[in-house]
């Protein structure tokens, strides 16, 4: 498998239970994931465990048989190779989209730097706005930016965090689209947060429904939704 | 297992340095307390059979009356900028907050030569009118004068807390209140107090701070309180063992007083989360009370700023050709680049501090931004105690060092550099800059961090390219607010300063306490118009983006 999470366990400092119980998946190379679940059951925290924003209590991850997490390892978010669309987006303010996009991409030279930049914007279809700062965007525009920054520095694994819940109602079909174009287009093994059911038919390999914290199905589209 | 794991992924760069910074806070600080246990010399049973008594008495005197006097001055003067309307409200509304940028000691003796017999009062009254007044009503330099000093020129701390909070929380309660057919005064009695209380202790707490504080004006004056009894203790008796115990008496009133402000406060904090934030609709004076309002502005106005910065305007006249030459110029580059230079590193600490206590969010962190900012807490007269007595330890102990770079060196090193002063003022100052830093962290939020750590980047690459520049105006402000403090700081400065280091805040006293109070017009007039500028753009400019 190439990406293998084994007894997933985490506690927020603050909260009596624990947010994830035993969270356990096996992910093929270039297979879309969606996880499905309600508000507070846990969707997030999973994403933020596997890109190492949070330190499990217990369990393992690999990626491609790389222990990311175990007990004895932990690797910080930088190390990991993961990259991730944030559900509000969190684009750098104080930079361009181009500043934006190239700002994963330290270890390359200037002129490799730009070719990536024109490959990532021509796979968002964002050629024309490499120069505007985020707050000069429409929000499906920006979300394109974070996608192509997540992806610029060509991670082996995407993670996606509601990334339809800022936009309009008509306008999150043809994103999702969009979306599961660019993502097949690139091949790109990927996991994504929903909690709209429609979301996942669309674009998931497979579904995960998660409820407080715990897998409770997992299966094709079809197989879970019936 | 997972115990080494975490900690190896705290330990970094942030964490190292954040300790390092801690420990050097707390170790001259712990040494006065412990001090406190080490069995007594006989001149502390001196002290404590003829002098505590007084010490104390008089401390809490000015305390108490101080909190009393710019409770009442602070919360009238907020309520009735913030719910009436009356000429030049708008005027007022941030000129109340000047007498903050006159440092008491500068007002202190500025009141004196105002007042005296020489002054232009006196001299007035004797050469047109022929009157002699009864001196005794005119010698400010009292208990009493102490007390009217802190009032008029600490009073904006309660002011500034109580106004905003009455601005932009409590319309809701007080339009009730009128609908219900209650008048001013009820209102004022039994909601606005009521409800603001935890902001009134707020800032009354500030302006107590403050006069354990002070040294300039109860020496001036010559009454004998803390501050003042430590430095005699040390310098007259040479006794720096009962200086400390005397420290370490006033540092356990400085934590009592925190106590009691954070039990009197309750688990309010300033602001109510869930009301919406709205403006109280102001009422609109009848034409007579309007004027009474007016008046008790402009008087209050004009005792707290206005007249004292005339005075020194008249006095800089008067000796300016006297005062500005070289070595003024050398106050002035003396005075600027230790502020800059000490404001500068203690960002730079806070800024250090303040990332790895937002990165990390455990009990450790939360300790050490509590120990930050007690500090600010801490009298100058204790720190300096603190102070030199861990740098002279430290130069004892590393005599040998010295010996062995310059085999004639002197055993006192550090102590008599500048770096015990910084040293000192990073202690006293940290919070403030800290404070600063740490809200602008938080307008920020993690996000911006995350994204960047998902991105490949790690913490100190992030900190440079990410959250520095999203800070800066946070950084900025606390630098300046820094800058003007240490600007006007006195006890430490003069204490802790090497031998023929001057500034123009000591320079300022020392010529005030020669009985050359109209040499000392310049340097304080210097330190006024920094003070102002910089109050005009914090609060003046903060208000238009809120308004
Ligand atoms: N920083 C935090 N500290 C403490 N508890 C948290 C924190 N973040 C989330 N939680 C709690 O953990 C649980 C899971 O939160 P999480 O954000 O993973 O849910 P989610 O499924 O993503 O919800 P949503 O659909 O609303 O985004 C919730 O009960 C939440 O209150
Ligand atoms: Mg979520």
């Amino acid at each position: 498998m190439f990406i293998e999470i084994k007894g997933l366990k985490f506690k927020y400092k603050n909260s009596q239970e624990e947010t994830i119980k035993d969270f356990t998946l096996d992910i093929k190379k270039g297979e879309i994931i969606s996880i499905l679940g309600q508000s507070g059951s846990g969707k997030s925290t999973v994403l933020r465990l596997v890109s190492g924003l949070e330190v499990p209590s217990s369990g393992t991850i690999k990626i491609d048989n790389r222990v990311i997490v175990d007990n004895n390892t932990f690797l910080f978010p930088e190390k990991r190779g993961i990259g991730m669309v944030f559900q509000d987006y969190a684009l750098f303010p104080h930079m361009t989209v181009e500043g934006n996009i190239k700002f994963g991409l330290k270890n390359m030279d200037k002129k490799e730097k730009n070719k990536r930049l024109e490959e990532v914007l021509d796979l968002v279809n964002l050629k024309e706005f490499k120069d505007r700062y985020p707050y000069e965007l429409s929000g499906g525009q920006q979300q394109r930016v974070a996608l192509a920054r997540a992806l610029a520095p060509k991670p082996s694994l995407l993670l996606l965090d509601e990334p339809f819940s800022n936009l309009d109602a008509d306008l999150q079909i043809e994103i999702r689209e969009e979306l599961k174009k660019i993502i097949k287009q690139t091949g790109i093994t990927s996991i994504f947060v929903t909690h709209d059911r429609d979301d996942s038919k669309a674009l998931a390999d497979r579904v995960v429904i998660l409820e407080n914290g715990q897998i409770i199905n997992v299966g094709n589209p079809k197989e879970v939704f019936g | 297992m997972l115990k080494i794991n975490k900690v190896k992924q705290n330990l970094n760069i942030w964490s190292i340095c954040s300790f390092i910074f801690i420990v050097l806070i707390i170790l001259p600080n712990l040494n006065i307390l412990l001090n406190f246990f080490s069995s007594p010399n006989e001149n502390w049973n001196h002290i404590k059979e003829y002098l505590l008594k007084d010490y104390i008495v008089n401390s809490l005197k000015l305390i108490a009356f101080t909190g009393l006097f710019t409770i009442l001055m602070g919360t009238s003067l907020s309520w009735l900028i913030s719910a009436y309307d009356f000429p030049f409200r708008a005027f007022f509304k941030w000129a109340l907050i000047l007498p903050l940028a006159i440092p008491p000691y500068i007002a202190a003796y500025t009141y004196n030569g105002l007042l005296n017999y020489t002054g232009v009062i006196q001299s007035f009254l004797r050469n047109s009118f022929n009157i002699q007044v009864n001196q005794k009503y005119f010698d400010i330099m009292s208990e009493n004068g102490a007390i009217f000093i802190f009032t008029m020129f600490l009073f904006p701390y309660v002011y500034t807390i109580t106004r905003s909070f009455l601005e932009k929380q409590s319309a809701s309660l007080i339009e009730n209140a009128r609908v219900l057919g209650r008048n001013s005064l009820e209102i004022f009695l039994y909601v606005v107090l009521p409800v603001s209380r935890a902001a009134i202790i707020g800032g009354v707490s500030l302006v107590i701070l403050e006069v354990l504080n002070d040294y300039g004006v109860v020496k001036y004056f010559g009454i004998p309180t803390f501050s003042t009894a430590i430095f005699k203790t040390w310098f007259a008796m040479g006794d720096i063992e009962s200086a400390a115990r005397l420290s370490a008496i006033l540092m356990f009133m400085v934590f009592t007083l925190l106590v009691l402000e954070k039990f009197l406060r309750g688990r309010k904090k300033f602001s109510y989360t869930t009301a919406e934030v709205r403006p109280i609709s102001r009422q609109k004076l009848n034409k007579s009370t309007g004027i009474l309002a007016f008046i008790y502005c402009l008087v209050i106005f004009s005792l707290g700023f206005l007249i004292p910065t005339l005075q020194l305007v008249h006095w800089s006249f008067l000796t300016y050709r006297k005062i500005l030459s070289v070595k003024f110029w050398g106050l002035m580059f003396n005075s600027l680049s230790i502020a800059l230079f000490s404001a500068g590193l203690i960002v730079i600490i806070a800024l250090i501090l303040a990332n790895y206590s937002r990165i990390n969010e455990n009990l450790i962190s939360k300790l050490y931004s509590k120990i930050t900012v007690v500090g600010y807490s801490i009298p100058g007269a204790v720190i300096a105690i603190g102070v030199i007595v861990f740098f002279v330890k430290l130069d004892n102990s590393m005599y040998w060092l010295y010996k062995l770079l310059n085999t004639n060196s002197d055993k006192l090193v550090l102590s008599t550099s500048i770096i015990m002063l910084i040293f000192a003022y990073t202690i006293r100052f940290l919070a403030i800059g800290y404070n600063s830093i740490e809200s602008g962290f938080e307008k920020v939020g993690k996000k911006f961090f995350e994204a960047s750590r998902t991105l490949g980047m790690t913490t100190t690459e992030t900190f440079l390219k990410v959250d520095l520049p999203m800070i800066k105006p946070a950084i900025f402000s606390g630098f300046l607010l820094v800058f003007v403090d240490i600007l006007k700081e006195l006890p430490l400065t003069l204490i802790l300063r090497p031998f023929n280091f001057d500034t123009l805040a000591t320079k300022a006293f020392e010529y005030a306490n020669d009985e050359m109070i109209h040499e000392a017009a310049i340097s304080s007039l210097i330190i006024i118009i920094i003070s102002v500028i910089l109050i005009y753009f914090f609060y003046r400019i903060g208000d238009k983006e809120v308004n």
